[in-house]
């Protein structure tokens, strides 16, 4: 174990004085609120819920103290050339050419996506590492639990067509799993079972995930220079945003993420967590450790476990493996969601992950930083249910004051003796709070300015400050409906109604429906106006302060439509506002994934539920492609055999249409019967085949003859 | 050529028939990318002479799926005397030796090999004897064994819970509405002074 191993006793002390540090700030912070905040409600009638509010209250003040805390020692940390305890620090640029790399599998996990994508994806980071001159150590795994026959089909030719642009025979495999078990989590075991002993290091990438080669031979060698480490997680960039919504974030976090992430490494060290992707895993231990058990009970809180990556990176650091995060390095990107529906969408499943974390929280034998990274992501959902609490209750609070014409503070506090009223006193609250909101966001700025060209890689200073006063607004607006999303979410979690796993819309185009739109925020608008309608007749003067968080949930309709807008992204886009440093100046990795996408499009997209099938059937090289990769299966009993051939006859008599959806996939799965088809179609007379065939003939010949 | 078309004359059938096959096997070598005119003329004549040959034997049987077995008896016969003899299944060795024509990119680059009885270019060959379709390397199967993760009790008096919810939706329910009514009084109270 070498100096940045978190085991060592000086590594603890030193990454012990770091935590206090930051866990003095939340103490001062969240004590000194928590008091001004006791002092003003204490005077009130009602102690019981008054408690309640009060704890409430200094829940959430630690929660924002230490976000806020985060990004004060980030920005501390990143002064005077970085952090000093950053794992970089352990490759000197000297030492670093000569470290050599070993045997690393990139492996990408798919569940029909976005097929082009995906594999232009691919094609780039290929490029990319072979640019590098590494390319013999690494080889390239997708990693397939699709279930929509037509992508699974365009999987299987897109990974053939770049397998031979690529030149990467024996380099690059396309593994699609039969049955899908445990989702992703699983989908990685499988591969760990069947080649993980190949390799002594694997980075996991997701569908809409890219790193630069150079990035990945890093990784390589800082694995191999810091042996007791089990993972190093990247803070990937997001990219390629073409809606409003997905450019104001994509913008946000390019612009205060450094800050936060330098501020999380301060504290966390080699006790980090784990994302799920763009990270270097350690095989061996990983395999040892990672074989994730189900938790008892049922789903949503039971079960399966969602969110494995945190639990993978507590069991790796309970055996002893550093989990470390490279904060500053550049080359990971991924993309993010393009609409506050897809983000809505993608927080409801991470929002069941995390709070199936609860049950792990007191499990045997997890180091205690692991118990906060589970406690934080909680944390991240359960503090939008205590936010409405809190405002809820503060609202009826004074409905009831309002009513009744009582004074709300009957009893001075001790604000009060000093001389200070109660207005001043819950301004000074307020402020408070917008500071330790909204200081950090002020602090990434000053970051920014100090750096040299630090804001011309935004687009200058007055875009920079343009973009932050917007996407400030945005936020506040924005706020709100999280609030009521995820409060919904946490609730009927814990109420014991999970969430099917959807395939997040990765395209960057923003297609939100008016039906959509209505089914998700018409509650919100409702919530909002019933909320204003009860403070105007009850305590009109709250409604003011209100104000804001009302007015999110209010036009939450207009804001969801407005911000998926692509047009209104190219708006801004073409005005300079909110651009990142990767949209000014395009990385390579990044400008070969545009033109390739532009190139290529995903045959599985606008296509009939059978097309994939038809093409398997009649296409001869996607007949073989898929052959190859199919299992043949013996030993079928006489029901079985009977069962897929009277199948197929259906299938080329009848046609498709003719076939219910699971006949058709079993057919697909089936090795004997892909042959049989491929053969009998070219062997029957087109008169002796459903007319579905006999058309799929005549357009395959047209499709080949313009080709 | 000349000997071919002798052996075509003596077949005496419905020249419609043979259009109909000349026009299979012309779509079914178009699916193999044979889209160069010329080669896809000469290819599908020499595929229906072998079949009209075939036809002479069996003269009951359809010109037109006597030339569909054609297409596949050439490809087989191409196969074993490019690629060589293999251990697998008929099946499985067809659908590699297919897949690694596609791979090989071999009806762009080498169009006049396919099917074609000359010695193909020793670079094909290496091509498509290198190209092996595999959905990865050899399996060196390992064990991932499951780590069992002490909850502690907490976990398990939830894990109780649930279980006591599923046993009976009823409890559940009475639950829920047990909470929805604490929010409402709660809202009652909070609003009575």
């Amino acid at each position: 174990m070498n100096e940045f191993s978190p085991s060592t006793d000086a590594a603890v002390h030193h990454v012990t004085r770091r935590r206090m540090g930051v866990l003095t700030f939340v103490v001062f912070m969240t004590g000194l609120m928590t008091l001004i905040m006791a002092d003003f409600i204490w005077g009130m009638p009602m102690r019981g819920w008054n408690g309640v509010q009060l704890l409430l209250f200094a829940v959430l003040s630690a929660l924002i103290s230490f976000g806020a805390g985060q990004a004060i020692f980030g920005f501390i940390a990143r002064r005077g050339g970085g952090d000093l305890c950053r794992l970089t620090r352990s490759l000197p640029p000297e030492e670093e050419p000569d470290i050599p790399l070993a045997p690393t599998a990139i492996v990408m996990p798919i569940f029909n996506e976005d097929v082009a994508r995906v594999f232009a994806g691919l094609r780039a980071i290929y490029r990319s590492v072979e640019r590098t001159g590494q390319i013999a150590q690494f080889d390239f795994y997708v990693l397939s639990d699709s279930t929509d026959p037509n992508k699974l089909i365009a999987e299987e030719i897109a990974w053939a067509e770049s397998r031979r642009e690529l030149d990467a025979t024996g380099r690059f495999f396309y593994r699609k799993l039969r049955t899908g078990t445990n989702k992703k989590a699983g989908n990685i075991a499988d591969f760990c079972r069947r080649w993980g002993r190949r390799y002594r290091y694997m980075v996991v990438l997701d569908a809409d995930s890219f790193m630069a080669g150079d990035l990945l031979v890093r990784l390589v060698r800082l694995m191999e220079s810091n042996p007791g480490t089990g993972i190093i997680q990247t803070a990937p960039s997001l990219v390629r945003a073409e809606t409003l919504y997905a450019r104001v974030m994509q913008f946000a976090t390019r612009l205060y993420g450094p800050v936060f992430l330098a501020g999380l490494n301060y504290w966390q060290q080699g006790e980090g967590n784990y994302w799920g992707h763009n990270a270097i895993i350690r095989v061996a231990p990983f395999m040892e450790h990672c074989a994730l058990p189900k938790l008892p009970g049922r789903e949503p809180i039971g079960g399966r476990i969602l969110s494995h990556d945190f639990v993978e990176a507590a069991l790796l650091r309970r055996a002893g493996w550093a989990v470390w995060m490279l904060a500053e390095a550049e080359g990971s990107f991924e993309e993010g969601p393009p609409t506050l529906i897809d983000a809505a969408k993608r927080d409801r499943r991470w929002c069941q992950g995390n709070l199936q974390h609860g049950l792990l929280l007191l499990a045997r034998g997890l180091p205690t930083i692991s118990r906060i990274h589970f406690l934080l992501g909680i944390m991240s959902y359960a503090a939008s249910l205590f936010w409405l609490t809190l405002l809820l209750l503060g609202s009826l609070i004074l409905v009831g004051f309002g009513r009744t014409g009582l004074t709300w503070v009957p009893k001075p506090g001790f604000a009060a003796t000093l001389g200070v009223n109660p207005a001043v006193q819950s301004g000074v609250l307020v402020g408070m709070t917008l500071l330790l909101l909204f200081g950090p966001k002020l602090l990434a700025v000053i970051d920014l300015i100090i750096q040299r060209g630090g804001t011309a890689r935004f687009g200058g200073f007055g875009k920079v400050l343009a973009g932050v006063f917007l996407e400030s607004l945005f936020s506040a607006l924005q706020a709100p409906i999280l609030m009521l999303l995820h409060a919904k979410f946490v609730v009927l979690t814990v109420l014991g109604r999970g969430v099917g796993w959807a395939t997040q819309r990765r395209d960057g185009e923003g297609r939100v429906n008016w039906s959509e739109l209505f089914r998700v925020h018409a509650g919100h608008t409702a919530f909002g106006l019933g909320w204003a309608a009860i403070l105007a007749f009850g305590a009109p003067r709250t409604l003011l302060w209100m104000l804001p968080v009302l007015a999110g949930m209010i036009l939450a309709i207009p804001f969801s439509l407005l911000t998926s807008r692509t047009e209104l992204g190219r708006w801004t886009r073409a005005r300079g506002l909110f651009c990142t440093p990767e949209e000014l100046i395009l990385p390579v990795e990044l400008a070969e994934v545009e033109k390739e996408i532009g190139e290529k499009t995903d045959i599985s997209t606008h296509q009939n539920e059978d097309d994939g099938l038809i093409r398997t059937v009649l296409d001869p090289y996607t007949n073989a492609l898929h052959l190859c990769l199919l299992h043949e299966r013996s030993g079928q009993t006489d029901e079985i055999r009977r069962y897929f051939e009277e199948n197929r006859e259906r299938l080329l008599h009848s046609g498709p249409g003719a076939l219910p959806a699971r006949e058709k996939s079993a057919l697909l799965a089936d090795a004997e019967s892909i042959d049989w088809l491929h053969r009998e179609l070219w062997r029957r007379r087109p008169q002796n085949l459903a007319a579905e065939w006999q058309a799929a003939l005549q357009q395959n010949k047209k499709r080949l003859i313009s080709a | 050529m000349g000997e071919h078309l002798d052996a075509m004359s003596t077949v005496t059938l419905d020249p419609l028939v043979w259009a109909e096959a000349y026009e299979r096997v012309e779509n079914h070598l178009l699916a193999y990318r044979v889209t160069n005119r010329f080669l896809l003329t000469q290819l599908t004549q020499e595929i229906l002479l072998a079949a009209s040959v075939q036809h002479v034997l069996a003269p009951d049987r359809l010109p037109a799926d006597l030339a569909a077995e054609e297409v596949a008896r050439s490809l087989n016969a191409w196969i074993e005397r490019v690629i060589g003899p293999s251990d697998e299944t008929p099946v499985r060795r067809t659908a590699r030796a297919r897949a690694a024509i596609y791979l090989a990119d071999l009806p762009r680059r080498w169009p006049a090999s396919f099917l074609s009885n000359q010695s193909p270019p020793p670079e094909l060959l290496e091509q498509l004897r290198s190209t092996y379709v595999a959905a990865g390397p050899d399996l060196e199967f390992s064990n991932m064994q499951l780590r069992p993760i002490d909850l502690g009790p907490v976990s398990g008096a939830a894990d109780e819970t649930w279980r006591a919810f599923a046993k009976w939706p009823i409890l559940h329910s009475v639950m829920t509405w047990g909470l929805f009514a604490g929010v409402l009084g709660a809202a009652f109270y909070l609003s009575r002074f």
